[in-house]
């Protein structure tokens, strides 16, 4: 594999990684993981509540595996996303139950859309802003359109808004998914530090939010830019103790599932760690609350930044093998697309 | 011809009127952002206007409050009817008397919603019928947005409206963070009425509730993942202070950094952000509040319980005093007259 190739399947594992070792977290509380299991540095066997709905060790959640997914009709026609080609992808992630039971709110009333049923009555119908679909789920499947675009931050914006808006329709859920895959993008360049990776993400923040304001539902919640620069203060302030920076962006910036929250998390720990793929997916990890999918765009991002050679060597095995993917495979293809240009 | 009220009597009077002032303005901006509200409204929206059908009233008319400032005059109420200070009974009568008007149920959160389908129907009750250990959505702003009041009965004593917020919202709210986050808006509304108290102080009594709330839940309340409201009000008092002078850019870094939404973690740190900001002004803190959109109405129906305390009822324009009024069938002078007879019978007992 060349660099650039590397670089892709680091993203892939490092993103499938995260979301795997966070299965297991997600939903807890940092003080209750570490009691419960000390500092996690590896995917732990699935406590039984997860069990009973037929989670096993290195299994993926909704996170990777709706990114997985849009992947492919792309993979298929060797070419890049639009409309059709994601509306495609989700619902083939759709019919597999493995992933597609763990969809978020936004996810399954854009999904029940597409085919067709309509909602019940609600006493949103009405309302113009609903806050409530600020979430992260468009910034847990964006990683994958950086890959498509390395070192094309603009493009990658663009394409990102094409097959985000399909479930999450609204300002602040997209200018969040952008920040991801610019940041992911941006990886690909000549010379790239994690400073590189942050700013990109700032950039793929302000740059979603006006890209996709008058097109979608306007929204109110947090900025998503300026979150992501306090983050990326504290993991910096705490580089000496990524630890600390870890209680610290739980207690002030959040790592749940508002797109205010577990966005800007992620480069709070990329900051925290220089960028290192394994570190910061422990921190996301060890953070508590929507750990599946803070680990997972962090992987994303940190993954194709570091290649997957720095990647704890078995993980790959496992996923492919657990999930019945070829990421390597997958990763050639993407490349192969990217290569051709368009 | 109308009893001249005591300086304690206005100030009663004066955060019961200042909250149910930011609940009805702030019902308006609710769930809109900041920037939106500026362009819908060509400014700042600074009056009880009539509320638009696309945002989060149901209807609703100029004055009208919602949810949050309901809640707690309906508690009142029965404390009052029963001459009775806050305990266990009191709390759970005072929901369900809420309960029955549905003009303002219609605005009820999770978890309020949760904490009386419990007492009323226990299988309609999401922490009944969820397998998740941590509840997270339940960490909401519901136990703040009410516990205002009991810093109005405890006026003064700081310790006691923390004590007897938890006795009133652990009904509905089982989480430290929710509790912390209520025990912050009682304590610093029961400390604006000690006399010459500065908005400084009502700032550090908002931290020690927050502190208190968390040590006193710590024995029974329910694991939940969330941000800590003490750090959060600690930085939002920060960007408050840093920008005194700017309305617009404390009101956007608020809005855009802290969050006014519905978590306990959000609008609670954000009301203790605009008293800062506003150097403890009623009106210019509630226009804050209103004008921040996100969960406006909580927001600034905390933030008027507060500073209504600290400068009493004359501040507020006499046209909103009776409006409020009129529009829920409310007589809060009266109500404040009430309450300080209840705690002088209190007191002599």
């Amino acid at each position: 594999m060349n660099l650039r190739q590397n670089k892709i399947l680091g993203s892939l594992l490092g993103g499938a990684v995260g979301d795997s070792m966070g299965a297991v977290t997600e939903h807890t509380s940092r003080r209750i993981l570490e009691e419960r299991y000390g500092f996690i540095t590896e995917i732990i066997e699935p406590h039984e509540r997860l069990r009973k709905h037929g989670h096993v060790r290195g299994l993926v959640t909704d996170d990777f595996s709706v990114a997985y997914y849009s992947a492919q009709p792309m993979i298929e026609n060797k070419c890049h996303v639009n409309f059709e080609l994601a509306k495609e992808g989700l619902l083939r992630w759709n019919s597999d139950p493995r992933y597609s039971n763990c969809a978020g709110p936004t996810t399954i009333v854009a999904i029940n859309k597409l085919k067709g049923i309509a909602p019940p009555p609600s006493k949103l119908d009405k309302v113009l802003c609903i806050n409530s679909r600020v979430t992260n789920g468009g910034g847990m499947k964006s990683g994958i359109i950086g890959l498509f675009n390395p070192n094309d931050m603009d493009r990658t914006i663009d394409e990102t808004i094409t097959l985000c808006s399909l479930t999450h329709d609204n300002t602040l859920a997209l200018s969040a998914a952008c920040a991801i895959s610019a940041a992911v993008s941006k990886a690909f360049a000549d010379n790239c530090s994690y400073y590189d990776l942050i700013e990109a993400g700032i950039y793929g923040a302000d740059e979603g939010y006006r890209r996709s304001l008058g097109k979608v539902r306007p929204v109110a919640g947090c900025n998503i830019a300026k979150k992501i620069a306090l983050a990326a203060q504290i993991g910096l302030d705490h580089q000496d103790d990524p630890r600390k920076a870890m209680e610290e962006i739980a207690d002030i910036i959040g790592c749940g599932l508002y797109a205010y929250e577990s966005i800007p998390a992620a480069f709070g720990y990329i900051a925290a760690t220089k960028g290192q793929v394994m570190d910061s997916i422990y921190l996301a990890v060890n953070a508590g609350d929507d750990t599946d999918t803070v680990a997972c765009m962090t992987g994303f991002i940190t993954g194709a930044f570091c290649s997957a050679d720095m990647i704890t060597p078995g993980l790959l095995e496992l996923i492919d093998e657990v999930n019945g993917f070829d990421l390597r495979k997958t990763a050639l293809a993407i490349d192969e697309i990217v290569e051709k240009g368009e | 011809m109308k009893e001249v009220l005591t300086d304690r009597q206005g100030r009663i009077y004066g955060s019961l009127l200042g909250a149910a002032v930011g609940d009805s303005m702030g019902a308006i901006s609710e769930g809109f952002s900041p920037e939106f509200l500026k362009q819908r409204y060509n400014g700042y929206l600074t009056d009880l206007l009539q509320p638009t059908d696309d945002g989060m009233t149901v209807d609703s008319h100029p004055g009208m409050v919602s949810d949050d400032f309901s809640v707690a005059y309906y508690t009142a109420e029965v404390m009052l009817e029963n001459h009775r200070m806050m305990d266990h009974d009191m709390a759970v009568k005072g929901l369900l008397r809420w309960w029955e008007h549905p003009e303002y149920t219609v605005y009820c959160g999770p978890s309020s919603r949760n904490g009386i389908m419990k007492l009323i129907d226990p299988d309609k009750a999401v922490s009944h019928t969820s397998n998740l250990k941590c509840l997270n959505g339940l960490v909401t702003n519901g136990g703040a947005m009410k516990s205002g009041i009991m810093g109005v009965f405890n006026a003064g004593d700081v310790d006691q409206a923390i004590s007897d917020t938890i006795t009133m919202c652990r009904i509905t709210h089982t989480n430290a963070p929710a509790l912390a986050a209520a025990c912050a808006v009682s304590a610093a509304a029961a400390k604006a009425f000690d006399n010459d108290v500065t908005y400084l102080d009502l700032i550090n009594a908002g931290i020690y509730g927050s502190e208190k709330g968390y040590e006193l839940s710590a024995s029974f309340a329910d694991p939940v993942c969330a941000p800590d409201v003490v750090s959060k009000i600690r930085w939002a008092v920060e960007i408050g202070l840093s920008h005194q002078d700017d309305f617009e850019t404390t009101m956007i870094e608020l809005a855009d950094t802290i969050g006014s939404g519905l978590w306990a973690y959000e609008a609670i740190p954000c009301a203790f952000g605009m008293i800062a900001a506003c150097k403890g002004d009623l009106l210019k803190g509630l226009y804050m509040a209103v004008n921040a959109g996100q969960d406006a109405d909580s927001t600034a129906c905390m933030i008027g319980y507060i500073l209504g305390a600290m400068h009493g009822y004359s501040v507020i324009p006499e046209r909103f005093r009776k409006l409020i009024d009129e529009a829920n069938g409310f007589d809060l002078r009266k109500m404040a007259i009430e309450i300080t007879k209840l705690q002088e019978g209190v007191k002599d007992e």
